[in-house]
């Protein structure tokens, strides 16, 4: 399959490759990448929860790198009335510091110890997630 | 009224409002993530996030159209009130990270910190998307 899929890119270029695949209902390079991405973003949102120390019976946390300028630190729950609750930590890189917005509020820039702790934790996270899901050298890179 | 940062608290179910004193926190007795953990992790935010957040994946808002709120003083109305920004504090790292009694890092060291540790993450995750996709045939069309 893969290699009908090379020949046919030579023949008439990848681009019409993934048209013809996205028309034919099958995912295309782009559509695989996204997936996979989303996948990995998932698996070090399981690391990154860790890292934040022990997770509250009950709790379901993530905390993960979404991209090169956002964080994100996401918990849920249910009370004891079973109602369920949750807030989520955006952390954004501005030029003049790191900016934080709980619950789609106002930002705030960080400051102080919770500063140092926000930098050592995207600290232990790249070291974590390299450990635990990219130890394996990379053939190649985009 | 003024931010009480210097009392970060740790946030468990029902006490996001409280006057809990933060403890540090010491190691998880489950340790880090096992790769089964990590593997049988399921995304639970993102797309949620993405879509308030982003347009995509790697689309950031800029630093203008997030007008951030660099003021010390608190939002007047808060639409979860008992989810202030004040105690939604990072905890403590709990994974082994340099503890040499540095100094709080300035605002610019610190995004330089964050920054690299993104970018470093994120070039491995790209990278191992890339070798996935290469072992599935994919190769590098786009």
């Amino acid at each position: 399959m893969a290699l009908l899929r090379k020949l046919s890119e030579l023949l008439f270029g990848s681009q019409a490759v993934n048209a013809f695949n996205g028309f034919m209902g099958q995912p295309n390079y782009q559509n695989l990448r996204y997936q996979k991405e989303k996948d990995y973003i998932a698996r070090e949102a399981a690391v990154g929860a860790r890292i934040l120390g022990p997770i509250p019976s009950g709790h379901s946390r993530e905390f993960f790198c979404l991209d090169v300028n956002t964080w994100i630190w996401h918990e849920s729950w249910k009370d004891e009335n079973g109602k369920h609750q949750e807030f989520t930590v955006n952390y954004e890189v501005d030029p003049t510091g790191i900016l934080k917005r709980v619950n789609g509020g106002q930002y705030r820039k960080l400051e102080g110890e919770e500063l140092r702790r926000f930098c050592d934790a995207t600290q232990a996270y790249r070291s974590e997630v390299k450990k635990l899901l990219y130890s394996q050298p990379a053939t190649s890179a985009i | 009224m003024q931010q009480t940062l210097q009392t970060p608290l740790h946030p468990t179910p029902g006490n996001f409002s409280g006057s809990v004193e933060y403890t540090p926190q010491t190691p998880t007795p489950e340790g880090p993530a096992t790769k089964e953990q990590v593997e049988n992790s399921a995304p639970l935010i993102l797309d949620k996030v993405q879509a308030e957040v982003l347009v995509a994946l790697g689309e950031v808002a800029t630093p203008d159209e997030k007008q951030p709120q660099v003021t010390s003083e608190m939002p007047n109305e808060r639409t979860q009130a008992q989810y202030t920004d004040e105690v939604l504090v990072i905890p403590v790292a709990t994974v082994e990270v340099p503890k040499q009694a540095e100094p709080i890092p300035t605002a610019v060291e610190a995004v330089r910190r964050v920054t690299d540790n993104a970018s470093v993450t994120m070039n491995e995750r790209l990278a191992q998307v890339a070798v996935d996709l290469e072992r599935e045939g994919y190769g590098l069309a786009a």
